[in-house]
């Protein structure tokens, strides 16, 4: 049940800081941890979340490339979404557009739009306060908007 | 009217543009991860036996290497024990017990009294002198004998 409904977005979330091979092992890593706790967590969405960050952080310490790792992410080709016609933003424009976010912003807006989490709940996983996330999030919103709009403007020209 | 997240018309209409995106294939196997699971799992079975059997050495050591030293307890002076001359059991031929038995207590009383004088004899009833005079006792035969 969980796999199916959060498989994808665990994915996205993973992303923001892995290579595609490294974010799916942290996705798996983080279900088999799942289905081995003896007690099921008492709120196992942002649980998942969770685990997924830290198994990220842990694989990034591991292999110091903290410092690489953005240069990495930015030449990626794969794109994090699924292209549809309907859809009312361009899935690579999107892409691109949330590359350019800081990381801190990016993994809130991550969490707040795809992960389907309360800004209180992505506090708690982030263990930033809530008024943090929240001007991130702002933040972040505001400059998804701009660059869009810019977007927009340079294939208009 | 800004939301609870406190984000203006604007801002929300952008949320849920963003939100008609579905985040590209996980590309996961549940099949990969439930076999991952399963080897999880046997994994932590097999720790939870390491460390008990390991916790159990722990304790054997710890416990060898804490036994209490062995109480030595004092004893007297040895007395040396003098074993008695063996003497070899007479051979009874005759097969006559009663003269066999007679024969032993001689010999014991014998050796009784040349290790320790006549002391050793037991208070004889007096008998009768063949001559019918007074009883012979222990004392007249060592008056008799310190007497040659």
């Amino acid at each position: 049940m969980w796999y199916d409904s959060y498989s994808d977005r665990l994915m996205l979330y993973a992303r923001n800081w892995l290579s595609e091979d490294t974010a799916r092992d942290a996705v798996q890593g983080a279900f088999v941890r799942l289905m081995g706790q003896s007690l099921t967590p008492r709120d196992p969405q942002a649980w998942l979340f969770r685990t997924v960050r830290n198994e990220a952080i842990t694989r990034l310490r591991r292999r110091e490339r903290y410092q690489r790792h953005g240069q990495k992410l930015a030449t990626q080709r794969l794109c994090w979404f699924e292209s549809h016609p309907e859809d009312l933003i361009d899935a690579h424009t999107a892409h691109e557009v949330l590359m350019t976010l800081p990381e801190a912003q990016r993994e809130v807006v991550l969490l707040r739009i795809w992960g389907q989490l309360s800004l209180k709940q992505i506090a708690r996983i982030v263990g930033s306060p809530l008024t943090t996330v929240h001007s991130r999030y702002k933040a972040a919103l505001a400059a998804i908007k701009e660059r869009m709009q810019s977007s927009c403007r340079t294939r208009m020209d | 009217m800004p939301n609870e997240n406190g984000l203006n018309p604007l801002e929300q209409e952008l949320e849920a543009a963003l939100g008609t995106l579905a985040p590209a294939q996980a590309g996961l196997s549940r099949d990969q991860i439930m076999f991952a699971a399963g080897q999880a799992s046997m994994r932590r079975r097999n720790r939870a036996w390491q460390g008990v059997s390991s916790a159990l050495v722990v304790l054997l050591l710890v416990s060898v290497s804490l036994r209490p030293d062995p109480t030595v307890i004092e004893v007297g002076p040895e007395v040396a024990r003098i074993d008695a001359p063996r003497v070899a059991p007479p051979s009874v031929t005759s097969g006559d017990d009663d003269r066999g038995q007679a024969f032993r207590q001689y010999v014991r009383t014998r050796r009784a009294v040349l290790e320790r004088g006549f002391d050793v004899l037991p208070a004889s009833k007096p008998t009768r002198t063949p001559v019918g005079g007074p009883p012979l006792t222990r004392e007249d035969l060592s008056d008799l004998l310190s007497s040659t």
